[in-house]
């Protein structure tokens, strides 16, 4: 992890309300890979906190990242206003990211709304495994997030304004293929309520692959110091910090 | 032009005025990873209890404009775990350590400064933490119990020297800084956050899971300032200033107002790098002005 200057290259409205922005980096990072985050300056003294952001795509040198984000409170709305050329300081790559087994050959993505964005790299970190996401969005106007991740992955969509006929989410579209689809893994990024569904869906069907989830909590740091960002663990006593030995998790050993 | 930069607080030499504080710098170890923390004058550990303790629910913190609110709750993992796993850590990074630590009764406050007798370079008593029932915060406010938990604490610590660190959310600052001196602190070190809050209008609900939190950052430094400023003309002993310092200028300010030494807390959030560059900024001013020792700094400021 390291902290430099970012020059906007790129911050364009892909739908309503949610941007993409490409930052870069004035020193290149190394060891980026898909699930990692970024904690980016909001470029307004006021605003002391950098926000966080999953990184969505980058480049072999690490000259260059990209990030989606849903305008929600100010910093965000600060974020979205800024012009190409804008400098801004940011850390990064933060977190440890998806870290997959050699062995794994068929992952199943699970996401939901912008928990999409995360997986935006996972086509370049692992070139040679199948990923069938199984997604939920609110309406068809976030279909635009689905680009990146479309490259590299079979896809299967449901929205929320209108259900399919035997899936209301993106947990239940997983769950009707599950057993015809010989997963080795799943990874998951989405709000809680579809944590704890899938947490059910697993703990129900005896589902015995291993499964992550990517957490979100609020941030101090972002780099492990302030024990600001930390989540309960579920098998041992003690809290784990979602900024640094996180966001990933096994789905078993946090709280949610 | 050869500049100094060090300065000495009861008996204890730091190469510079710099000491990261308590809470927003964990052990040292993420840091380490930006910059060798051995460049630090000292670094103020996470408020550390005789037992392990979770700290309170999450969120945990609030941007309020030029500011934040914490409320961690003194989340640490109690101070065997600290002294068989971070204290070996930090006597290798070549810094002074300062142990922060709280607790909840008077003999806990005994029982960890009596622990950690010898082993520290400084023990800062964090006595005024306001983000737990039982966070020492009840001997912070009022001048008597500060007087009589830094004279428990002080009896117990034969090879150590005694920082305590005041609240902020109090009648007098000079009277409970004189207080702690009464009480035979070795030096004292301010401010500790203030005490706020903040809403979520949409949810109506307040943003920290514990309804009220610290308030750090740089909206914080004009009343950490006139704090300093009354504590150093109540006191003789050395006074450590900190409170939404994030650059060499604040430093100054401080030091100016009679710190012998400051710390740095939440703009470690907003830069990673802030220290370093402090330290270059400090340098770099006295160099411009003519000043080879920093020390001469201290108290100078005209009224
Ligand atoms: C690891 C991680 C990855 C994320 N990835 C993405 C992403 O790829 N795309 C995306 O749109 N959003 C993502 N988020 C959520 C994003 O960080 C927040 O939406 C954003 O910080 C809101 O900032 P704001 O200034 O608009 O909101 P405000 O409410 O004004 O922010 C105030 C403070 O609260 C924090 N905060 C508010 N909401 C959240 C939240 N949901 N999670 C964490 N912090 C919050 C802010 O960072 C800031 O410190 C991620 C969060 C985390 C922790
Ligand atoms: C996240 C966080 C955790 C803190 N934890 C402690 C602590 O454990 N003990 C303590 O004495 N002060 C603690 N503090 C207070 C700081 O050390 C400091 O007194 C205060 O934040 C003001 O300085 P600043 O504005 O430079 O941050 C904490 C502050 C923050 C922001
Ligand atoms: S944000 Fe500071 S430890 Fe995670």
């Amino acid at each position: 992890m390291k902290e430099t200057k970012v020059i906007i290259e790129k911050n364009s409205e892909v739908a309503d309300s949610i941007y993409e922005a490409t930052l870069l980096l004035d020193e290149p990072a190394q060891d980026i890979w898909a699930g990692k985050f970024l904690n980016v300056s909001v470029g307004d003294g006021s605003h002391i906190l950098k926000r966080p952001f999953g990184i969505s795509d980058y480049d072999a040198k690490g000259e260059k990242v990209k990030f989606c984000y849903q305008v929600r409170g100010e910093g965000t709305e600060k974020l979205s206003k800024l012009k190409c050329g804008t400098e801004l300081m940011a850390t990064l790559p933060l977190g440890n990211g998806f870290l997959l087994d050699k062995n794994w050959k068929k992952i199943a993505i699970l996401a939901g709304g912008m928990g999409v964005c995360p997986f935006g790299g996972m086509g370049k970190s692992y070139p040679d495994k199948h990923f069938v996401a199984y997604l939920g969005f609110r309406n068809k106007k976030a279909e635009c997030l689905t680009k990146r991740i479309s490259r590299f992955a079979d896809l299967r969509i449901v929205y929320d304004d209108e259900p399919l006929e035997n899936a209301k989410n993106a947990v239940e579209l997983f769950l009707n293929e599950y057993e015809s689809e010989n997963f080795d893994a799943i990874l998951c990024c989405g709000p809680k309520p579809m944590f704890r569904a899938l947490k059910n869906a697993i703990e129900n069907r005896k589902i015995d692959i291993p499964c992550f989830v990517s957490l979100e909590e609020r941030m101090g740091c972002g780099v492990g110091a302030c024990l600001v960002c930390v989540c309960k663990q579920a098998k041992a006593e003690g809290n784990v910090r979602v900024c640094k030995d996180g966001p990933v998790f096994p789905i078993s050993e946090v709280e949610l | 032009m050869k500049i100094n930069l060090g300065v000495e607080i009861c008996g204890v030499k730091f190469k510079n005025p710099i000491i990261a504080a308590s809470g927003t710098y964990g052990f040292g170890r993420e840091y380490n990873e930006f910059y060798p923390i051995s460049i630090l004058g000292g670094i103020s550990t996470k408020g550390t209890t005789l037992k392990p303790r979770l700290g309170n629910p999450t969120p945990r913190i609030a941007e309020t404009p030029s500011g934040i609110l914490n409320a961690v709750g003194l989340q640490n993992p109690g101070v065997e775990h600290f002294i068989e796993y971070d204290l070996p850590f930090l006597k290798e990074s070549g810094t002074n350590i300062i142990a922060n630590v709280a607790g909840s009764t008077l003999a806990d406050y005994e029982e960890i400064a009596e622990r950690l007798n010898g082993l520290v370079d400084m023990i800062e008593l964090n006595i005024s933490c306001p983000n737990v029932k039982e966070g020492g915060v009840a001997f912070g406010i009022k001048p008597e119990s500060v007087q009589n938990v830094t004279e428990k604490v002080k009896a117990r610590l034969t090879k150590t020297p005694l920082m305590v660190k005041l609240s902020p959310n109090v009648a007098s600052i000079s009277d409970n800084a004189k207080a702690a001196e009464n009480g035979g602190a070795d030096c004292i070190s301010l401010i500790n956050t203030l005490t706020g809050m903040a809403i979520d209008l949409e949810r109506r609900k307040p943003i920290l899971a514990n309804v009220t939190g610290g308030m750090s950052g740089p909206a914080v430094k004009p009343i950490a300032l006139r704090m300093v400023w009354e504590a150093c003309k109540a006191v003789k002993i050395p006074v450590i200033g900190l409170g939404g310092i994030s650059n060499y200028r604040d430093v100054l300010e401080f030091m100016l107002v009679g710190a012998s030494a400051v710390q740095v807390g939440t703009a470690n959030f907003s830069n990673p790098l802030v220290i370093p560059e402090i330290l270059e900024g400090l340098e770099n001013y006295m160099i411009k002005n003519g000043i080879d020792d920093i020390r001469d700094i201290v108290g100078k400021i005209n009224i």
